[in-house]
């Protein structure tokens, strides 16, 4: 170095006075420099270098000396990085480092070096100029180590914490703000505005927005309430303080969320248990109210105001140490004692509500309370005004019980006696105060078995009534009988407490009973009897149903009897009338008139007994309902006529008139025309039999579905007695006088039977002296 | 002219007398028979003119001797004898081809007459059939 300087000194040219010039310059260079050779040695320390490091030029004569110094290296310095320096096209190489100074502080260098100039031996400079960036460093890492920790704050924060812009995008979102949303710091990224993922209530956002703008406009710090949805769907309740903060070169938002949904629950919870409680005491059934220390009404329950009248507003609006009816019975004065802390107690007393005017007794309770250090009254006021009614009516009924004509008996449950009333020593003697006390057994006259108190405890015990009766004895020996229903009496728990016995006097009862039952006998025996009767009865039914039924065979039998005998009648009877009337005819010889006589005579009552028997077959047929009805399309108009031919000569003889009406188309009906001829027959006979003089008319006309035939005559007529009988068998009632034709008695039955089995009707219309209509209708088909 | 040869059949024997006496006091030659049996021997050994044959007969009645003449004769006049009129037993007959009915009970002096008339006319119609 001392070489070199003596050439600075002698070679003054311009270069060497620049380069003077030069290092001058960095000697006082603020900053520590340093100018060193390419063979390492260091050529010049500016004073700065010095006064950091502690190591003055001579210390560090080589680059190697430095580099062993600063850097504790002892081939720490080479050549090859100079020339790389160099090759490098003088480019500036930069780099931090940490140097080691003299009295061993460790600071931070920041170097660039460049190839400076050659010196005059040919060497070639590097300058290496250094900043000490130790505090900057320092600051940088406090910054760091600060941002760092700040990290692990926000990251362990026990609160949710976000910086965000106001579009919404979040810079930090820190861990326990991912675990209250559950959205991942990634998810939360990928979002161009997560807050309206976080608020999808846009009036939520709006006011969680509004928060936001409210701490931006100035006020700096803003605290609010705000509900956010988290990824799960569930909402959370946050407290979030924002303030505004210079971030990034930005005004963000540094949000700090708390999480109070669980205080917020709970703080509903408190709403809703004391909503409850509210309710619970509206729903009580006894008055409750609250007055302040005032006297003003804070709370009335439901209960309070039905017992008052009063409506809520009305109640409220009260004071109740100024309203007259607590005056009036005392209370005021019970409620200021109260609100200093003594309880009272008053009732029952009656009591006129102050709006409604409402009479009930109460009684009053008075709970002096501390609330938020205001002495208040808890009163509860009790509605005895139905219990006063249910003991009037307790009383009325003892009073009933007393004056009943039962005798009442109430036992404990072990049988002792506990109450008589009046009848009760009417019935046995015993007074009240000699019954009490003692055992129900005293009543006992030994004449029960054992068995029917038995099933009596044991019925009544289990809850039971038991009704009967009883033959005890009264208090002077004498028996009487009683009917009696016991039961059990319970208490307001429900468990038996006593029994009563009501009983009523029955002996005389019991006498009638047994009279009643004598009787009862006696009706059972005439009830036997009857049913014996009864059976009798029913015996004797079963014979006529019996003998019935042989009628019916025998009526049969009859039918059977008479069709054969008639027809066994005939032959004989035929054979008869021949003989006759070959003898009439003189076929064996010559008669004289008086035997012609005679024989005509009988052959007339050959051919009466011949139409009986005829008759007789005829009605047998039609009881039997043996009548064969063979209709056919008939004119009865014709037959009619031929009749009217049949009889003229007959009533000619007998000088009648004999009318026909028919229509001239004839009228045609479906019918049997024998049968046909047969009814008209008869009724045209008859006509002519009962008739002396006058005319017989017969008529015929359709009416509708119906042929209506009718046989007038103005004969002898039928009483009024006989009428009904006119169709009956063997009914004759006026037998005409004389010969000629006897009738059977037969022939208007036959007619009927006749007309009934083709479902017509006939009929006669008829009066003594005035002739008769018999009149027969028969469907057309 | 020879007198018409009449077969009565009758179970009644008073009637087949009198039945006799009326119809020989009209000129008729009458035999009789008793019953359904002998009337159909007399038949075909005496060979009557005409028939007068009872309904009601014991064993067999008028109607089956009527069928069995019918088999043989259909001419042959026969004149059904009953008690008393039946519309369904003369129906039967006539199905059987009975020439007529006699009704006992009737005045047979007239019913005789009846028949003298149809067996007159059957015997004119025979003639002219033979002719």
């Amino acid at each position: 170095m001392k070489k070199r300087r003596p050439k600075k000194d002698h070679k003054v040219d311009a270069r060497q006075e620049s380069q003077e010039h030069f290092r001058k310059a960095v000697l006082h260079a603020p900053f520590p420099v340093m100018i060193y050779a390419e063979d390492g040695e260091v050529v010049e320390i500016s004073r700065v270098w010095t006064e950091i490091t502690g190591y003055k030029h001579k210390d560090i004569p080589t680059l190697k000396a430095w580099v062993e110094k600063a850097f504790g290296q002892k081939d720490g310095f080479a050549r090859p990085y100079i020339d790389n320096l160099y090759n490098l096209n003088m480019k500036v190489e930069e780099g931090d480092y940490q140097i080691m100074t003299k009295n061993g502080e460790k600071r931070i260098w920041s170097f660039s070096s460049s190839p400076l100039s050659t010196l005059p031996d040919g060497r070639r400079l590097v300058i290496s100029i250094a900043a000490d960036i130790t505090k900057r460093k320092a600051a940088e890492k406090e910054v760091q180590e600060s941002a760092w920790r700040l990290n692990m704050v926000i990251e362990r924060a026990g609160n949710g914490i976000t910086v965000s812009d106001n579009q919404g995008n979040f810079e930090i979102f820190n861990s326990k703000m991912q675990e209250i949303t559950g959205y991942t710091i990634d998810e939360v990224n990928c979002c161009r505005d997560f807050s309206a993922v976080l608020y999808p209530n846009k009036v939520d956002r709006h006011n969680a927005i509004e928060g936001l703008k409210s701490a931006k406009s100035g006020e700096g710090y803003h605290e609010a309430e705000t509900v956010i949805c988290a990824k799960d769907g569930s909402k959370k309740t946050l407290l979030v303080s924002t303030s505004v903060i210079h971030y990034k070169d930005k005004d963000m938002f540094l949000s700090v969320y708390r999480d109070i949904t669980e205080r917020k629950n709970s703080e509903e919870a408190i709403i809703a248990a004391y909503k409850m409680t509210r309710s619970i005491l509206d729903m009580a059934p006894i008055g409750i109210y609250l007055a302040r220390s005032d006297g003003s009404i804070e709370y009335v329950n439901s209960a309070m105001l039905e017992m008052s009248g009063d409506t809520r507003e009305q109640f409220e609006s009260m004071n109740i140490l100024k309203v007259p009816s607590y005056k009036k019975v005392g209370l005021d004065n019970l409620l200021k004692a109260a609100l200093k802390g003594k309880p009272f107690f008053i009732g029952p007393v009656e009591f006129t509500s102050y709006y409604a005017k409402k009479t009930t007794i109460r009684n009053f309770t008075g709970l002096p309370v501390k609330e938020g250090g205001e002495n208040k009254v808890l009163i509860f006021a009790e509605n005895l005004t139905e219990l006063k009614k249910k003991e009037d009516e307790l009383i009325k009924l003892s009073q009933a019980v007393m004056q009943s004509s039962t005798a009442v008996v109430i036992t404990n449950l072990k049988g002792q006696i506990e109450y008589v009333n009046p009848s009760f020593t009417r019935l046995t003697g015993y007074t009240s105060d000699e019954a009490i006390g003692k055992h129900t057994r005293l009543l006992k006259s030994g004449e029960i078995r054992r068995s029917v108190y038995k099933q009596l405890w044991r019925s009544i015990v289990s809850g039971g009534e038991w009704r009967g009766e009883f033959h005890n004895k009264k208090k002077d020996g004498k028996l009487y009988w009683e009917y009696a229903s016991i039961s059990p009496v319970r208490g307001p728990d429900g468990a038996i407490s006593h029994f009563i016995k009501l009983a009523e006097d029955v002996t005389e009862r019991k006498k009638n009973e047994k009279i009643i039952e004598e009787t009862r006998d006696q009706l059972a025996l005439q009830a036997m009897d009857l049913q014996k009767a009864n059976v009798d009865l029913k015996l004797l039914y079963n014979e006529l149903e019996k003998k019935n039924l042989e009628l019916q065979k025998l009526d049969k039998l009859k039918s059977d009897f008479i069709s054969t005998v008639s027809h066994e009648l005939r032959t004989p009877l035929s054979i008869t009338k021949e003989g006759i009337s070959l003898v009439l005819d003189e076929v064996p010889g010559r008669i004289n008139e008086k035997q012609r006589e005679v024989l005509f005579t009988s052959r007339n009552n050959i051919d009466r007994l011949a139409r009986i028997i005829g008759d007789l077959l005829d009605i047998s047929k039609i009881e039997s309902g043996a009548v064969g009805v063979r209709k056919e399309f008939i004119d009865l108009a014709f037959i009619i006529n031929q009749i009217a031919g049949f009889f003229m000569v007959k009533m000619k003889e007998k000088g009648l008139k004999l009318r026909v009406k028919v229509p001239k188309d004839g009228v045609t009906l479906n019918a049997d025309g024998d049968k046909m001829t047969q009814v008209l027959m008869n009724l045209v006979n008859n006509a002519i039999k009962f008739t002396d003089k006058g005319s017989i008319t017969i008529e015929v006309e359709a009416i509708d579905g119906y042929v209506q035939c009718s046989v007038k005559d103005t004969g002898m007529g039928i009483s009024k007695e006989n009428l009904p009988k006119v169709f009956d068998k063997f009914q004759q009632f006026s037998r005409v006088p004389g010969a000629g034709e006897r009738g059977t008695g037969l022939g208007l039955s036959i007619a009927k039977g006749i007309i009934d089995a083709h479902n017509g009707k006939i009929w006669v219309e008829s009066a003594l002296g005035k002739g008769s209509r018999f009149t027969f209708t028969l469907p057309k088909t | 002219m020879p007198n018409k040869k009449i077969l009565v059949v009758d179970d009644e024997l008073d009637f087949l007398k009198l039945m006799k006496m009326r119809l020989e006091a009209n000129d008729y030659e009458v035999i009789t028979a008793a019953n359904g049996k002998e009337a159909l021997d007399l038949i075909k050994f005496r060979k009557p003119d005409a028939v007068l044959l009872d309904i009601l007969m014991p064993g067999m009645d008028g109607l089956q001797v009527l069928k069995i003449i019918r088999k043989h004769d259909k001419e042959l006049p026969v004149f059904m004898v009953t008690a008393f009129s039946n519309m369904e037993r003369f129906e039967a007959a006539n199905k059987l081809g009975a020439s007529g009915f006699i009704v006992k009970s009737n005045d047979l002096k007239k019913e005789i007459e009846n028949i003298t008339s149809a067996i007159m006319l059957s015997d004119k119609f025979k003639g002219q059939k033979k002719v």
